[in-house]
């Protein structure tokens, strides 16, 4: 039987040839098996912590009294930085102070003078809205009562200084029934307020 | 006629007596493969748990994991080892320039009496014996401190059988 195609069986043994020395190289060639790959896993856990880098010393404010008993304005908008603050993930602020008071407190006063002080405390830089709090003393005589403030709330790690302002200080004055009182002029003599802010990792 | 015949016994006897002995050569053959034994990995992970921080929030103390399968056989001698390790990174991205979510750390392997030192895929030659896996020296990236939260890694081992 003839072909229909003539030359296709020549063409076929041509490749035939190269065929047989490919199979011939591949038997000389020493056989090897797939790779072996295996994966470790690593876990670590960070919990949230805050620092501060350093317990500030005490902010001393001296001011005087005018012959109206009324405060030096000066006493308004003082600030300062407490620097090295950290937490390392969410965290919240909350500023909360005593009133400014006698050193050494009286336990009677004469009438018309106060030997406390209300406040304004902020502390900004931290939050995008201030934490702040206000003294809310009541009586002349005072209290050690700790007056918290709202708490504000940073959502990312962050680390750096927190500025605090004080302000808006007015002399507490014994209130009538009315709710009305002329101003008390305060006691002369050294006073003291505690001003604390707190961070606390928020999870 | 019998003359005849005993000529042709004479003949046919030195026939014998002169043949060369037969030999033959039988060339024997055989192809063992190259291969390894499978890598198991970690049955569990190589967990550091929690974490203890400075102040700074940089880490302190020293952390070292290991994994380690017995019996790991490499027969081939141009066998090699690949070693990649990713750092362990927390998902957090939202945080301060002082901060980072990166925790670098070392990794060394051995095999039989062969320490990988890669980077690039190293011979280890034909193997039989203990694989170790050890991650160690945590230190987190740029010396910054390190973000809050769960962070996880890799350590991928890869031996690629070679006569």
């Amino acid at each position: 039987m003839r072909s229909i195609l003539p030359g296709a069986t020549a063409r076929l043994a041509r490749f035939r040839a190269p065929g047989l020395f490919v199979l011939a190289c591949a038997g000389a060639i020493p056989a090897q098996a797939a790779s072996q790959k295996a994966e470790y896993k690593l876990n670590a856990r960070i919990e949230a912590i805050c620092t501060i880098g350093a317990q500030v010393a005490p902010m001393t404010l001296t001011t005087t009294v005018d012959k109206n008993g009324k405060l030096d304005p000066t006493l308004v908008n003082r600030s300062f930085v407490v620097e090295g603050m950290l937490c390392s993930g969410p965290s919240q602020i909350t500023v909360s102070a005593t009133s400014l008071r006698l050193t050494l407190p009286r336990n009677e006063l004469p009438t018309g003078q106060s030997q406390t002080v209300n406040f304004i405390t902020s502390a900004t830089g931290w939050t995008s809205n201030p934490a702040t709090v206000t003294t809310r003393d009541t009586h002349p005589l005072g209290s050690l009562e700790v007056y918290a403030g709202v708490p504000q709330v940073q959502y990312n790690a962050k680390s750096g200084g927190i500025t605090i302002h004080v302000s808006n200080f007015a002399v507490v004055t014994e209130k009538a029934a009315n709710g009305r009182g002329s101003p008390a002029k305060p006691v002369d003599g050294n006073y003291v307020a505690t001003i604390t802010i707190s961070l606390t990792p928020k999870s | 006629m019998k003359k005849i015949l005993m000529l042709a016994l004479a003949v046919s006897a030195a026939a014998v007596t002169t043949a060369p002995a037969a030999a033959a050569t039988y060339n024997v053959k055989a192809n063992v493969t190259a291969t390894c034994t499978a890598l198991t990995g970690s049955a569990t992970d190589l967990d550091f748990g929690t974490l203890t921080v400075a102040a700074d929030g940089t880490l302190t103390g020293t952390h070292t994991k290991s994994s380690t399968q017995a019996s790991v056989v490499c027969n081939g001698a141009a066998t090699t080892m690949t070693v990649v390790s990713t750092p362990m990174t927390n998902a957090a991205t939202a945080f301060d320039a002082g901060f980072t979510n990166t925790i670098n750390y070392t990794t060394a392997v051995t095999l039989a009496g062969f320490t990988y030192t890669g980077p690039s895929p190293q011979v280890t030659g034909a193997r039989s014996g203990l694989l170790t896996v050890t991650a160690s020296a945590l230190a987190p990236a740029g010396g910054l401190a390190l973000v809050a939260g769960n962070y996880a890694g890799t350590i991928t081992v890869t031996l690629a059988p070679s006569a």
